[in-house]
């Protein structure tokens, strides 16, 4: 079988490439892992898409797709070779629909041109993910995730009204509907949702939108004692106050992101809560005065409100790109995206920070920690000298025992930025049973283990 | 690469620098991107072969620099790929259009292959100046845009700034393709020190970044900088049109120059910014040696510039030939800074 000739019928040659060079280059995404692919196609209509799978399908071709490859844990990455499809090319918005609070998209759309086309209306999509102006809308859905806004307005999971989905056959269907709720069978839309390619690609999705806020203001509020900023999150929210943003930065983020924009400047000190809230001007003011309050009591010693939009907006710029700038504090090393998304339970949040705190203390390796501490989710980065082999076993020694920690503290190994490959061999000890039930799942939907074999855990 | 590794390791493969590459806007392709690019130099570290993907690749980088500003790591995709280049070409892989343009360059001493005077700008009446400021004019001034050359010299004849008897080509058309610039470096150097010129004075943004960078021994001033604060001594009128202002990538993002050629201008005229504009406005598509070798891709860039040019404006106004050349092929209405300032004087 010709597959060049067989996909040349499908998609125009310019859309393929089998070239050495061009298939290195998909043969990573922003984590370490590696795999290359046979082909890259970049298909441009849901049409394609089908024409392909169902080639694939009828070959037993493995079908990798892409976003932007900015994922972090390998999903991206075609492990047994076979196509990946690049869906950036299908990157339109195909409708903005005020009245009926959504829009429709392309999967291959940039998270953030969603947000900027959205503004002029008074609008926004909210989950907020620091990789907005790269990371592709498709790619956020499969991989479920949220971002920094999510303790107030929850994950991609509660956006997703509607999927177009191309199954492991080439059939096309859709998940839901123009509908804000239904009871309607089983919610396939969910099942779809950080899926990461395994069960179909998606093609188009349906979204829910939110009217944009009429006032945001952040309190930085600056500690002495990083648990004790860990403890003061799960008081915060106990206080029935609930910030559209809490992130945690420890004293290695705040230099990064001070290294990454020094106008913000931020103080010298042991960890920062960078506490958003959003809403009506008058509740914010109320609100923030409130949150700075509460702070002080739980003993931060240099609480400020910032609400001017220009500083707002430098600050969550630095913050969205910290885990890349802790690179500017050590030359010679690179940050190394492993171990970087466990999640746990409010309360065992200093739990969680000392766990961290030990084991880059056991390993001789500075691990900066930040997150949205709000839901829990604490990102954790290390940088190493990535020539260093030696270097490289140390990392891995580490983040294994981060995810170990966070799941013996009732956590979860990934928070917001999936399985891939990088975390599938916590899957079973992190769902017990529960895996088997997603392998039936993926037996029954892809029978020639097609879409994305090797990747959630499911071998 | 040897010497780039530590640069090239840097990249954490974010995908910042995919969202503000033009190349990767209209190719689509992870190879046309900074980070393409960069895990390419890498593979070349490690001894890939080159491939027609890896070469194209490495040559359609337009050299805009967007990549570096955004990076969080501080990585440099720039000086990667400008390293890749002369890889390639030390590997043998000089393209074509890299060949041809050395070719051109050592028989006629420019980029464009041009037999004829390259001073035909100059009027005989018009001698050395002796302030120590020279008027370096570039390739394209010299044999496209004689008119911009001549508007550029009359004005800096007011202050007493000479030329350089036997300018030859910059050699930044060389330079930016990896290729050996050295023997133009000496030749204009000489020239510029027989001159006794402690300053020299572009028009050009390519050929200013190539004199800031590889040149040693006097000062560098693009025209706008030299007009900001002497304006006022030309006795400039106002004119009633709007115009916006391109910057280009070497001086602007290269430079840090986005200041003076606004106060030229708004002494002038009334200007309307581009959107985006400094730090974050967009290439033009044409430098890097990506017209000569890609010019369907350079031309789709500048066609996407023209997305950001404001409305109900007389001229887009910019300070770099090669800038000019590109923008005017897709029907921008284009004028040089010194053609706006000389319209101003007189």
């Amino acid at each position: 079988m010709n597959l060049l000739k067989k996909l040349q019928d499908i998609v125009t040659p310019y859309r393929i490439s089998n070239d050495p060079a061009e298939l290195y280059c998909y043969s990573s995404d922003a984590s370490y892992i590696t795999g290359t692919p046979d082909y890259v196609v970049m298909p441009c209509t849901t049409t394609e898409v089908s024409e392909i799978i169902k080639l694939a399908h009828m070959h037993r071709i493995p079908i990798t797709t892409r976003g932007a490859g900015t994922g972090l844990a390998g999903g991206a990455v075609p492990l047994l070779g076979g196509i990946v499809l690049d869906m950036s090319r299908m990157n339109k918005i195909l409708d903005i629909d005020i009245k009926n609070l959504q829009v429709l998209v392309e999967p291959g759309l940039i998270h953030a041109d969603l947000n900027r086309s959205l503004e002029p209306y008074g609008f926004f999509f909210p989950p907020d993910p620091g990789s907005s102006e790269m990371c592709t809308l498709g790619g956020l859905i499969a991989n479920r995730g949220s971002g920094m806004r999510s303790v107030k307005y929850g994950t991609v999971t509660d956006y997703v009204l509607d999927l177009e989905v191309v199954m492991p056959d080439g059939t096309v269907i859709q998940t839901g509907g123009k509908v804000m709720k239904s009871a309607s069978g089983y919610d396939l839309t969910a099942l779809m949702v950080g899926s990461e390619g395994t069960l179909g690609v998606i093609a188009g999705a349906r979204l829910k939108i939110h009217p944009l806020p009429e006032a945001r203001a952040a309190v930085l509020a600056h500690f002495n004692d990083l648990e004790a900023a860990g403890s003061a999150v799960s008081a915060i929210m106990g206080r029935g106050l609930v910030p559209s943003a809490c992130e945690l930065m420890d004293r290695t983020t705040i230099r990064a992101v001070n290294a990454y924009d020094p106008d913000l400047n931020i103080p010298d000190c042991e960890a920062l809560l960078l506490i958003e809230v959003d809403g009506a001007l008058c509740s914010v003011e109320s609100g923030a005065i409130k949150v700075a309050d509460c702070c002080k009591e739980l003993g931060a010693f240099n609480v400020r409100i910032a609400s001017s939009e220009s500083e707002m907006k430098e600050l969550w710029a630095a913050r969205r790109l910290a885990g890349a700038a802790v690179t500017r504090l050590s030359p010679g090393k690179t940050r190394v995206y492993i171990g970087e998304d466990v999640a746990v339970p409010l309360s065992v949040i200093p739990g969680m920070l000392r766990e961290i705190r030990t084991i880059s203390k056991k390993h001789g390796l500075t691990i900066m920690t930040y997150g949205h501490a709000g839901d829990g989710n604490l990102h954790t980065g290390m940088a190493i000298d990535t020539l260093d082999e030696k270097q490289w076993e140390v990392l891995k020694q580490a983040a294994d025992e981060i995810h170990r920690a966070a799941l013996v503290l009732g956590g979860t190994v990934s928070g917001e930025h999936g399985i891939g490959c990088a975390r599938g061999m916590y899957m079973n000890e992190e769902h017990g049973s529960a895996l088997d039930v997603m392998v039936s799942i993926k037996k029954a939907l892809d029978p020639y283990n097609i879409m994305n074999p090797q990747k959630v855990g499911l071998k | 690469m040897k010497e780039y590794l530590r640069d090239i390791v840097k990249c954490v493969k974010c995908g910042r620098c995919r969202t503000v590459c033009p190349p990767l806007e209209v190719q689509g392709w992870e190879s046309s991107g900074p980070r393409g690019r960069v895990q390419l130099a890498l593979r070349m570290y490690f001894g890939l072969e080159p491939s027609n993907s890896l070469i194209t690749s490495i040559l359609t980088c337009t050299t805009c620099q967007q990549c570096v500003a955004e990076c969080p790591s501080v990585a440099d995709p720039h000086q990667v790929t400008r390293a890749a280049r002369r890889e390639l070409v030390a590997l043998g892989h000089a393209s074509p259009h890299q060949v041809e343009l050395q070719e051109r360059i050592g028989n006629t001493g420019n980029s464009l292959g041009d037999r004829s005077s390259r001073t035909t700008w100059l009027t005989k009446t018009q001698d050395q100046g002796h302030s120590g400021y020279v008027y370096f004019a570039g390739c394209l001034a010299s044999y496209r845009y004689q008119s911009t050359a001549a508007a550029t010299y009359k004005i800096l004849r007011k202050f007493g700034v000479g030329f350089i008897e036997d300018e030859q080509c910059c050699g930044s058309p060389l330079f930016r393709l990896g290729l050996d610039a050295s023997d133009l470096i000496a030749h204009n150097s000489r020239q510029i020190k027989a001159a006794g010129a402690h300053t020299v004075i572009v028009g050009c943004a390519g050929c200013y970044s190539m004199l800031k960078e590889q040149y040693q021994g006097f000062n560098v001033l693009h025209l706008s900088e030299f007009l900001a604060d002497r304006l006022g001594e030309l006795s400039a009128g106002r004119l009633d049109i709007q115009v916006a202002y391109h910057d280009p990538c070497h001086l602007g993002r290269a430079y840090g120059i986005y200041d003076a050629p606004r106060k030229v201008i708004e002494e002038i005229c009334t200007l309307v910014e581009m959107d985006p504009s400094r730090e974050k406005a967009s290439c033009c598509g044409g430098g890097g040696g990506v017209r000569l070798g890609y010019p369907e891709l350079s031309g789709s860039m500048a066609g996407k510039l023209k997305e950001n040019i404001p409305e109900g404006i007389d001229y887009v106004v910019t300070s770099c030939p090669l800038c000019f050349r590109n923008l005017s092929d897709t029907g921008v209405k284009m004028l040089d800074l010194a053609d706006l300032v000389l319209m101003a004087i007189e």
